[in-house]
């Protein structure tokens, strides 16, 4: 009974077919020059918000002309907010992939604002089944305001609520089979979620839809006094955070990764190295993927 | 009837309201890791505002922590326009109380351009200052007011 219950919740999902993306970076006025001169670079992302106006810098409809994805990111649609979503971001969101004839646009699993109050920064949901239909409901509408699809990021949780009723890849999974939604996985916040609340990332990667995955988020990060892993993209990407990326890349072969910095911005040789050690990462796991030592 | 909407946005109104107006932890909710996000939520608040207000953080200099943490307890955290807007909301609360530094000012009407208040216009000290956002685009133009004393 359960099972058919499930059935007729779960939308047909067509095969899509998901463009390659290559290596990619978080696009910020800082790094504009970085990205103009590294042509390994073949996808940005841009965060929504940053063009509230909708108008752009012309650097970025260069990179477009010049063959590389744009991808739009939001932050504050709030696609978890049980008092609706914003649907002025979600428009903005649109605006932008229509501009730059994106592939999809992405958002976080989270909400960020209730009863009047603005939090400023991504928080869970509550892993129950009630709070489960509510949030593929928003979901759902949303895809039906967006002339593209719509990709759904993991976030890195501050705090646990109590009672959940599944497990975080359950969570993610069913709201992805029931949208019909991409997958943005961030393998910084699958690292920070396993080292902060204690949740098992092998476990976690094997039980999520790969085949859903549209592209790769690695941040930078560093771990706190308090023992706490920070999501901060002011840092280099850790090692422990690669691990997960090339844990991710022994199961499959991401269309897309990128690298989020957003201060402490490093200098072009550092950069470089960074990207390197995300592709290295990549490679490992790839080569263990095929059985090669 | 309640719905589970209805049960969703009291569970995110409580943990809001513990997080950020100081109300006790929502039942069932560690309050260790509540107040630990209610501190990474503050810093990251004050952090992102002295990036989008750098001239008004080096005026403040040291006091800038104390009147943020100030300000933000007053203020809640604005629905659009993000660190901007909220660095905005700051000067304006600064400026209120005259402690808003005169080379912060340009900077200060130029958020506020930006994000909520299509013009400014400012007297600060001898100049005047115009600023006009036009279709995403920002306009701005300074008048010298007193002759002579350049």
């Amino acid at each position: 009974m359960a099972e058919e219950e499930d059935a007729e919740v779960a939308v047909a999902i067509e095969p899509i077919t998901l463009p390659k993306l290559g290596i990619g970076i978080g696009w910020r006025p800082e790094l504009a020059v970085y990205i103009d001169r590294d042509p390994s670079l073949t996808f940005v992302e841009i965060t929504a918000e940053h063009f509230p106006h909708r108008r752009v810098p012309p650097a970025l409809d260069r990179l477009r002309d010049l063959g590389r994805t744009i991808v739009p990111h939001g932050i504050s649609v709030s696609l978890g907010s049980a008092e609706g979503f914003d649907r002025d971001s979600l428009k903005l969101l649109d605006d932008l992939a229509k501009r730059f004839r994106s592939p999809f646009v992405s958002e976080h699993l989270a909400f960020v604002r209730a009863g009047g109050l603005e939090a400023g920064h991504l928080m869970p949901l509550p892993r129950t089944r009630a709070a489960l239909g509510v949030v593929v409901e928003n979901i759902r509408r949303a895809q039906d305001g967006l002339s593209v699809p719509l990709a759904i990021e993991n976030i890195s949780a501050l705090f646990a609520w109590p009672d959940a009723e599944l497990s975080e890849a359950e969570f993610l999974s069913a709201v992805l089979e029931q949208t019909g939604a991409l997958l943005l996985l961030d393998t910084s916040n699958v690292y920070a979620n396993a080292h902060n609340l204690k949740l098992d990332l092998r476990q976690f990667l094997d039980n999520i839809p790969l085949d859903r995955l549209a592209y790769v988020h690695v941040g930078g990060g560093i771990e706190s006094p308090d023992g706490k892993y920070h999501d901060s993209h002011a840092h280099p990407v850790t090692d422990e955070a690669l691990s997960v990326l090339e844990e991710l890349c022994t199961r499959v072969d991401p269309p897309g990764v990128m690298l989020e910095r957003d201060d402490h911005y490093p200098a072009d040789a550092d950069m470089r190295a960074e990207l390197r050690r995300i592709a290295d990462a990549m490679l490992r796991g790839k080569q263990k993927r095929a059985g090669k030592p | 009837m309640t719905t589970d909407r209805d049960i969703l946005a009291r569970q995110q109104r409580e943990a809001l309201q513990a997080l950020l107006a100081q109300n006790p932890p929502p039942p069932g909710m560690d309050p260790a890791q509540i107040q630990h996000t209610a501190h990474v939520l503050q810093s990251k608040r004050r952090h992102e505002a002295r990036l989008a207000a750098p001239l008004l953080a080096a005026g403040l200099g040291d006091s800038f922590t104390e009147e943020f943490d100030d300000f933000a307890k007053r203020v809640p955290y604005p629905r659009h326009g993000g660190p901007a807007a909220d660095a905005a909301l700051f000067g304006d609360h600064l400026r209120a109380q005259g402690l808003l530094p005169d080379h912060a000012a340009y900077e200060h009407m130029m958020l506020k351009a930006r994000t909520t208040r299509r013009v400014q216009f400012r007297v600060v000290g001898p100049w005047a200052i115009f600023i006009v956002r036009v279709r995403g685009r920002i306009f701005s133009r300074r008048f010298w007011l007193r002759r002579g004393s350049r």
